[in-house]
């Protein structure tokens, strides 16, 4: 994957450090749900730390390949989606 | 309940209709790119699309999952309105709803009839109605200013079911009380204003359109479940996006969300 420098100009911090925010504060308020004088960090806790993190990967992926390369992937996947919850279904 | 929403992946459950929320706003642009160069179709245009949310929908709630279908639904007739479909479409699709409500209700699970009427106010506080009313004590005994972090007694001592997942909010209103609900509000409207703003200067259609479907489907969930968290709207099991417990959501989100700055940075090309 080629990634074009211009685009480092004009990737939106504010929306990236919006989305990083919440999704941290996400992260702190499964800590105070489920945290226990027994288990301080519960496995609710450290699964979504760890999806977090993957997550921002998936972010940067998504973001630096080409919208309408994804786009025409949604496409045909769509109609293979279906055939998964169908299968998952019966 | 007998719900099967999940496929057990060992280290993670996957739900596969949350991909749906990705792939059909990708399956309406592509379709309609390919139907013609300029958004302007007419009625036939749009039979197949809506054929394929029909089944989307009626698979998603065979499953069955009723938050996953309204989000996917909602986001659906926003990028139909958007891409130009005619008035006409939704004044018949107001009238054929309004007339297939009963078969709808009739058509719901038990459990999902009973969160309809606990909405409505039916139900024991100790039984139908004690999830949501322990929400709204949450809610309350916040104040202005929370208990602290990690001081919350209703779920500290177990009250509030489902406190990391759905009701989440709850959770950070009693916390934070009304100061830290009113920030987490704003910095959800903060995020939805920019990622408009910046759509606003994309010049081509299908990657507004695109991008539209997949907002969408963030600012509905986000909307629905803190109205939900506040019973002024039915418990429906939708997460709060970003915030709420479940791997698939918060990837699914991410994703979007990425999609979107991916589209809002090709500005200039």
């Amino acid at each position: 994957m080629v990634i074009d420098r211009r685009y480092f100009f004009h990737f939106d911090w504010i929306s990236f450090g919006l989305t990083f925010a919440l999704a941290c504060i996400g992260v702190a308020f499964i800590y105070s749900s489920t945290t226990t004088p027994d288990v301080p960090y519960s496995i609710f806790f450290k699964k979504q730390m760890v999806g977090l993190l993957l997550g921002l990967f998936i972010y940067l992926v998504f973001c630096f390949k080409d919208y309408r390369k994804l786009c025409r992937f949604g496409y045909f996947r769509l109609l293979c989606n279906y055939r998964t919850v169908d299968i998952h279904i019966d | 309940m007998g719900a099967r929403r999940w496929i057990d992946l060992k280290v993670f459950r996957f739900q596969p209709s949350e991909l749906a929320k990705l792939f059909f706003p990708s399956f309406l642009t592509y379709y309609l790119y390919t139907e013609k160069d300029v958004p302007l179709y007419t009625m036939d245009t749009f039979l197949p699309i809506l054929a394929t949310m029909v089944v989307s929908a009626l698979l998603i709630l065979k499953q069955p999952d009723l938050g996953t279908a309204i989000i996917f639904f909602g986001s659906a007739l926003v990028m139909l309105w958007f891409s130009g479909i005619g008035n006409r479409f939704f004044r018949w699709g107001l009238l054929l709803a309004l007339l297939g409500a009963p078969l709808a209700w009739k058509g719901m699970k038990p459990y999902q009839q009973k969160r309809v009427l606990v909405f409505l106010g039916a139900g024991d506080n100790r039984k139908e109605r004690y999830q949501i009313e322990q929400s709204k004590i949450a809610i309350g005994s916040g104040e202005l200013t929370g208990k602290g972090f990690t001081k919350g007694t209703q779920n500290t001592l177990l009250f509030l079911p489902e406190s990391q997942t759905d009701f989440i909010f709850a959770v950070l209103c009693e916390e934070w009380g009304f100061a830290g609900a009113f920030m987490l509000v704003m910095l959800y409207l903060l995020l939805f204003a920019r990622i408009l703003s910046r759509l606003k200067k994309v010049p081509t259609f299908f990657a507004r359109l695109l991008a539209i479907g997949m907002l969408t489907a963030i600012i509905l969930p986000a909307f629905i479940n803190i109205a939900m968290v506040c019973d002024l709207l039915p418990v429906v099991g939708i997460p709060l996006p970003l915030m709420s417990y479940g791997l698939t959501s918060l990837w699914i989100t991410l994703a979007s969300l990425g999609w979107i700055q991916g589209i809002t940075m090709r500005i200039f090309s």
